[in-house]
């Protein structure tokens, strides 16, 4: 009783200290290699290539930069600059998963490695530095591991500073060499460069206004009015722009174990099965979390292998990890995995799971909003189509959208649930958009595709209708099985239809019709090209 | 957000008692009168029958539903028109379209819809639904509070409802021969259950009346309390629009 009471206040005295501002904050390597989305794409960096994603470019080669294909540009902006463009959709998991061996690679000089996005990883180079015989050496042997895997695809930089910040900025000063910063010269390693690296819109804004245009100018501030101005949040960036910190926000180490671990029998080894495995420890941690009202930025995903190999990876974040955040670095990492050279590849299927948060951060939460937004039943509905998605595919769950159209199967289109945020929705409401040709409501019921049905005059011949909307005689009796025939009590039309006759493939020439058969049975009927067809029923 | 574990169950052990009768999902005004208790109560499964047009039926018992932000997912339903949903008041952006793909994951999808949306319609499944499977369902329905909805094709009942609609016959109105179009649809309607007290009840909705609203005409109790009696159908007449 005792004892735990004493290693239970040992870890509180542990938190004091951590939390207190951190002035030798530890001497971080980050490896930054270059164009990463794009090398993953498959492009070789002599032709101009860029990676796409919600149609700007967000990363391009060396000789599509050459052109001016910068970041953020839209897909036609990048395609007039540079006409032989070639694109590729952005693709985070195969990025993920190509960047599995350099990772692997760099782990050989360090058990404490921790990925931040496909293409850049960490490590605090405290025991490997002293290792492999100091900073500069230990970047010469990491450099020539990586080269020797990226085979001249692109070009791999090194940085090493005092914190995570600087440390990443320096490998994206792309010196011919690692570029290295002396102990205690971070702050004026950070002074000189642009406000905007602190890579925190809202605020940088704000500060760009007030003339502070470098992170010198910023750290010059008292932090004391920094604090009383802009925050926690604002205090946090002043330490990392002065390089007293490197951190977004005060970070804690977990007070206790708290891993959540999943086993998994039949053993995993399909992606697919991975993400729902992955989605569900995520779930599984977020809740542990928030019951400490804390949420993690950093974390260690471990995998076990049926035949008792052991893996371990650290992913990193500024600021929280979110659920979906969580879920796709386990996948990625999951998927490099499985999907590694044979030599690093686990034997057999994955059989153990375990997600270990590693520095706890408040969670500030999410303010719901006071009217609309998401609400409880959103998120159980969300919940379940992530269970639905794994069952019967993401395809076959959907949510309406709204399209707009003259027939009842354009109005309303459906849409994979799992891309549309599903919470605080709003269709435009009935009639707020006259589509001239549209049939007043009510609607069809139930609709059909490809059902042929016989309608015919007096004489027993299919009513026709003429090029110029023409009836060639009334029609009277109606066949929708093939066998029974039904008296027609009551019709109208034509009605007729002739749209996107610009597109081969989906124009529609038709007359419509509605028809109400002697059992009250009414349905809507339409004439293409001299055959008639079951369109839906009433 | 949701509740941590622990709360949860403080929350339940401290919530005041709820009856069964005020556990009921919202339906709209007209279906109070036809309904034992004047609306769907949590945890029922019910049955709509009768054509295409007990389609219509069905998406205005759960319109309610939807637009005081509950859920409802349609499971297998062929050639679903949310538009028509839509006209008779449900809001669209709160129902999930859900195919099953294949009969050994049927139940499994209804498994998981169950205590996750508060209305289920299903139509068709591609394989017959044994009792024990049908009974399993609902019983996990009345223990979290979804209601089950079918959409059956033929009058034939082999399942025990806490309520069923039967749709017959529909009255057409405002299409004439060759002119006008279809405006009002009347449906006579015939509603049973096992807690119905008597006989069944029977309405005549309008769905959509002439003006586009829908609303219930008449309604009468069968007095002499024969469960499973027929009514007598008349044949559809249909009134031209002058």
């Amino acid at each position: 009783m005792s004892a735990a009471k004493s290693i239970m206040f040992g870890q509180r005295s542990l938190l004091l200290t951590r939390s207190a501002p951190v002035v030798d904050i530890p001497r971080v390597l980050a490896l930054w290699v270059q164009d990463w989305p794009v090398v993953a794409a498959g492009i070789s960096a002599s032709e101009p290539g860029a990676v796409l994603h919600a149609n700007r470019v967000v990363a391009s080669s060396e000789a599509a930069r050459v052109m001016g294909v910068v970041r953020g540009i839209r897909r036609r902006e990048a395609q007039a600059r540079c006409p032989e463009l070639v694109l590729a959709e952005r693709d985070l998991a195969g990025e993920a998963r190509a960047f599995e061996p350099i990772a692997a690679a760099v782990e050989a000089f360090t058990p404490r490695l921790e990925l931040t996005q496909p293409g850049t990883c960490v490590f605090p180079t405290i025991g490997p530095s002293r290792y492999f015989g100091g900073d500069a050496s230990l970047a010469e042997q990491i450099l020539a591991a990586v080269d020797g895997l990226l085979d001249g695809r692109t070009t791999c930089h090194i940085g090493i500073a005092d914190g995570v910040f600087a440390a990443r900025l320096a490998a994206r000063v792309r010196a011919a060499g690692p570029c290295i910063i002396a102990p205690g010269a971070t702050p004026d390693f950070l002074a000189p460069l642009a406000i905007t690296t602190l890579d925190q819109p809202e605020l940088t804004t704000v500060l760009w206004r007030l003339g502070l245009r470098t992170l010198g100018d910023f750290a010059d501030l008292d932090p004391r009015d920094v604090l009383g101005r802009f925050d926690a949040a604002g205090l946090a960036a002043h330490k990392r722009a002065s390089g007293t910190s490197d951190r977004m926000v005060e970070v804690t180490e977990p007070p206790e174990d708290m891993a959540v671990a999943l086993s998994l029998e039949p053993p995993l080894d399909r992606i697919d099965q991975a993400a729902f495995a992955a989605r569900q420890l995520a779930l599984e941690l977020e809740a542990k979390l928030q019951r400490r009202g804390a949420a993690c930025s950093r974390m260690t995903i471990e995998a076990e292998s049926e035949h008792g190999e052991r893996f371990v990876r650290g992913w990193r974040h500024e600021g929280a990890l979110s659920v979906a955040a969580m879920t796709d670095r386990v996948r990625w990492q999951l998927d490099g995995w499985l999907n590694a050279s044979p030599s690093i590849r686990p034997s057999g299927g994955l059989s153990l799971l375990v997600l270990r948060p590693e520095d706890l951060i408040p969670a500030t939460g999410r303010q719901l909003g006071f009217w609309g937004g998401e609400t409880e039943a959103d998120q159980r509905v969300g919940r379940a189509v992530a269970r639905l998605e794994a069952l019967v595919g993401a395809d076959n769950v959907q949510v309406a959208e709204w399209r707009g159209g003259r027939e009842p199967d354009d109005q309303i289109c459906l849409l994979p649930a799992g891309t549309v945020e599903l919470g605080g929705r709003q269709l435009p409401l009935l009639d707020d958009r006259p589509w001239s040709g549209q049939l007043p409501a009510p609607s069809p019921v139930e609709l059909f595709a490809g059902r042929e049905i016989s309608v015919v005059d007096e004489a027993g011949k299919l009513v026709a209708v003429s090029g110029r909307g023409e009836l060639s005689a009334e029609p009277v009796r109606l066949c929708c099985d093939g066998q029974t025939w039904k008296r027609v009590v009551a019709w109208a039309g034509p009605w007729l239809l002739d749209e996107r006759w610009w597109d081969p493939d989906r124009a529609r020439r038709r007359a419509r019709f509605q028809l109400v058969d002697d059992d009250g049975h009414a349905m809507l009927a339409y004439v293409q090209q001299g055959r008639w067809w079951l369109a839906g029923t009433y | 957000m949701a509740l941590p574990a622990e709360l949860r169950d403080q929350v339940q052990r401290i919530a005041p008692v709820v009856l069964a009768a005020e556990q009921v999902l919202p339906v709209p005004t007209i279906f109070h009168s036809v309904l034992p208790g004047g609306g769907l109560q949590r945890g029922w499964t019910a049955r709509v029958d009768g054509g295409s047009s007990s389609r219509a039926l069905a998406w205005a018992l759960l319109s309610t539903v939807t637009t005081s932000g509950g859920w409802i997912a349609a499971v297998d339903v062929p050639g679903i028109s949310l538009t028509a949903a839509r006209e008779v008041g449900v809001a669209i952006e709160r129902v999930l379209v859900v195919n099953s793909t294949d009969a050994s994951n049927w139940s499994n999808t209804i498994g998981a819809l169950i205590g996750s949306v508060d209305a289920i319609v299903f139509g068709a499944p591609r394989h017959r639904v044994q009792p024990r499977e049908y009974r399993r369902m609902s019983s996990r329905c009345r223990e979290r509070g979804t209601v089950l909805v079918e959409l059956a094709q033929d009058k034939k009942q082999q399942l025990q409802y806490d309520v069923s609609f039967s749709v017959e016959p529909v009255k057409w109105h405002g299409l004439g021969l060759g002119h006008g179009c279809l405006q009002a649809r009347a449906l006579d309607v015939s509603v049973r259950g096992r807690r119905t007290p008597g006989g069944g009840r029977h309405a005549r909705f309008e769905l959509p009346a002439i003006d586009g609203q829908i609303r219930c005409v008449e309604t009468e109790t069968d007095v002499e309390g024969d469960v499973g009696g027929e009514v007598d159908h008349v044949r559809p007449t249909l009134v031209a629009l002058d």
